[in-house]
């Protein structure tokens, strides 16, 4: 049995839009969610990249913390994800790769239309103020 | 089972959609073979997720064909990938989902060869340069334009209708025109006329671009609502002008169009030099055919060029019009060139309408301006849009912005409003070299598995010089229109683009051409190509117009003959 991807993914959505004093995260937002069915869906063909990337981060988690990486917390978290982006990185093409393609998706989580499991109660749009959204004739 | 036209069409989009109109009305019966569905307004939905920048659900038959790159020298070989929504296939085409720009070519478009060695001497053009002049002029297009205008319904601002003078409004590096527009222009947004006024000052001549969007109601359809969800989206209320709600309920009224959706056309029948009809496959995959005194190909540059390839028989055994060699060359894509600006602290109010909403200048494309000691020939058009939507918005941000985190949250939900792009469509020259072909080895994903088209391209020297000549005066503009910062942020170079043209040459000589000025193929009777890959140049103007205005003699051609 595939492990579950969930955690990992809610992780992710919160370090790409951090829940703070400007308004909710991207887990509260939904973005975890729109990226799961994005990849049991439309992108499936990127799943086991996802999983390998979880694994990567798991392992440099443990490495440097001995917990993986949804425990280490936010901190830890951002500098594992600092260290993959940066220039200089040692990171392999395909591990960046990865990490740049959930950060695109987790994005229009924020943003899609709610029908995709993403921007939860139109959280995300409410939040681009002065968008008129959802879209209808003017 | 056998059927019986007297024309068949392959592919029903912008190009299609016109020759069924122009048939039928002129008696023919016609039968079109459509690879997607047949859809109804009420099918679309304003979703950037399905629109065609992300999942394009309406494109899955190009996703699971898309060609393969391959360098010209045999270096580099990988898919390519579009880097935006490469186009629709359904009852109309991607004439649902474009932006609507409908305008026509210049007048020197037609004669880009002849007017550059006049103008620069013939060592302006590259030796591997096979830069052409067009077989038709603008004279003789200019009924078409006009015909096709005024079927579809576009919204523009004349600058010279004959017998009138030029006027002090419009583009006046248009051609002059039979009349005025059907409608006029789009109203105006905030950010094109803060790109005028800065375009002025520079002393370019801005122009709201013609679209084909309804800036008020005609012919039954309603006046664009300004909704702002409109590129790379079909309209649902069918104000975007596309053939589904224009010319093809036109041709369908006749009794004489009848619409086979979801079947692809697999070969093209031809008896000694003749074509005779199409074979094709439905959803079920049962194999039928379609006989026809006339068969037209009018799918997108790909398809058509692989088609011609695919239906090779023994007396043409290297594919159909491909007599001397010349079927695939001359293969051109034109790929956009972006830059954005930032304005801190403002408004844009990109979201109150559509991209058909624009404003432009033509002072750069073409031979408009004096290229002597710019080390390059022609060039482009540069332009802004209206319509920012959500994921765009949260996608487009300045390079020194992280792209995740506190920072990129508190950037984005404070100045995603403030920030607003300009985008130019430079002119890509034909060279040697650069050609499709089909990769026999490669097949395309699906239960059919034809072989995948190989594009052999790369860049060169003219193309480069130009864009960063291009990059720079919209650098430029973007001062002049107040922005604190700019940069330039292509789409990434490839090889595919929404304006993939050439491949099947229009010419008078069958040994440097594929087909003649009316589509027909050199080397068989009655087989016509409809559609971009029939240009010699690709011009820096949006192709679409100048597609359905061929496609329009075209079918008056053959009604004629008949």
């Amino acid at each position: 049995m595939e492990k579950s991807l969930r955690p990992f993914l809610e992780s992710i959505a919160d370090r790409v839009f951090p829940p703070d004093e400007l308004g909710p995260g991207g887990c509260d937002i939904g973005a975890a969610e729109y990226v799961r069915r994005r990849l049991a869906g439309p992108r499936s063909a990127d799943r086991l990249a996802v999983a390998a990337l979880q694994d990567h981060l798991d392992a440099s988690a443990r490495e440097h913390w001995g917990a993986p990486f949804c425990d280490v917390g936010a901190p830890h978290q951002e500098r594992l994800i600092e260290a993959i982006l940066a220039d200089d990185a040692q990171a392999d093409v395909e591990t960046v790769a990865t990490l740049r393609l959930l950060i695109d998706m987790t994005v229009e989580g924020l943003f899609a239309d709610p029908g995709h499991g993403g921007n939860r109660n139109e959280a995300g749009w409410r939040l681009l103020a002065g968008m008129a959204y959802p879209p209808r004739a003017r | 089972m056998r059927e019986e036209a007297d024309v068949v069409l392959v592919g029903l989009g912008a190009a299609g959609g016109i020759a069924a109109h122009v048939l039928t009305s002129a008696g023919l019966t016609v039968h079109a073979v459509e690879a997607g569905e047949w859809l109804r307004n009420e099918d679309f939905r304003a979703d950037e997720i399905n629109g065609s920048f992300y999942d394009n659900i309406r494109g899955q038959k190009f996703r699971r064909e898309t060609p393969n790159w391959v360098h010209p020298d045999g270096s580099t070989q990988r898919a390519t990938a579009s880097p935006i929504g490469q186009m629709v296939n359904a009852v109309g085409g991607s004439s649902l989902h474009f932006a609507g720009w409908s305008r026509r070519f210049q007048a020197d478009d037609f004669r880009a060869r002849s007017n550059t060695i006049d103008a620069y001497g013939a060592r302006a053009v590259s030796e591997d340069c096979t830069i052409a002049d067009w077989p038709v002029g603008y004279d003789e297009l200019e009924p078409y334009y006009t015909k096709t205008e005024n079927l579809i319904g576009v919204s523009g601002v004349a600058h010279h209708v004959a017998g009138l003078g030029p006027a002090d409004a419009g583009n006046p590096f248009e051609g002059v025109r039979a009349g005025q527009y059907p409608l006029p222009p789009m109203r105006p947004f905030a950010f094109g006329e803060r790109f005028a006024d800065a375009a002025k000052s520079l002393g370019y001549h801005p122009y709201p671009p013609p679209v084909a969007i309804l800036s008020d109601d005609f012919d039954g359809r309603p006046g664009c609502s300004y909704c702002g969800w409109c590129l790379g989206q079909a309209c649902r209320y069918g104000s975007k002008s596309s053939t589904l709600v224009t010319a093809i309920p036109k041709a369908f009224a006749t009794g004489r169009l009848v619409i086979h959706s979801n079947k692809r056309v697999t070969r093209v029948l031809v008896d000694g030099d003749r074509a005779v009809g199409v074979r094709y496959v439905d959803a079920e995959g049962h194999e039928s055919m379609i006989e026809a005194r006339t068969v037209m190909l009018g799918a997108y540059t790909f398809e058509n060029i692989r088609l011609l390839f695919l239906s090779r028989d023994g007396r043409h055994p290297d594919g159909l019009g491909n007599r001397y060699g010349q079927l695939g060359r001359n293969f051109i894509c034109r790929q956009a060139i972006e830059v954005s600006g930032f304005f801190p602290g403002e408004d844009l109010q990109l979201v109150d309408g559509p991209a058909g909403q624009a404003m432009c200048v033509d002072d750069l494309n073409g031979d408009n301006f004096d290229h002597r000691g710019l080390g390059f020939v022609r060039g482009g058009t540069v332009a802004v849009e209206n319509e920012l939507t959500p994921i765009r918005a949260a996608k487009t941000l300045p390079p020194w912005i992280p792209r995740w985190g506190r920072e990129y949250k508190k950037f984005l939900l404070r100045h995603w409003s403030a920030i607003g792009g300009l985008r130019a469509m430079p002119e890509a020259l034909p060279y040697r070299g650069n050609a499709l072909e089909v990769d026999w080895s490669s097949k395309e994903d699906g239960p059919l598995g034809l072989p995948r088209l190989a594009v052999r391209y790369s860049m060169r020297d003219n193309e480069r010089r130009m864009r960063a000549f291009l990059a720079e005066r919209m650098l430029e503009l973007t001062r002049e229109m107040g922005a604190a910062a700019s940069w330039r942020g292509d789409l990434g170079f490839n090889v595919l683009s929404a304006h993939d043209v050439g491949g099947a040459r229009m010419g008078r000589d069958p040994v440097t051409s594929v087909v003649d000025e009316f589509g027909r193929v050199h080397d068989v009777v009655d087989l016509y190509v409809l559609g971009g890959a029939t240009f010699p140049t690709a011009t820096g103007i949006n192709p679409t117009l100048t597609i359905q205005a061929l496609a329009w003699r075209t079918a008056e051609h053959v009604a004629g003959g008949k």
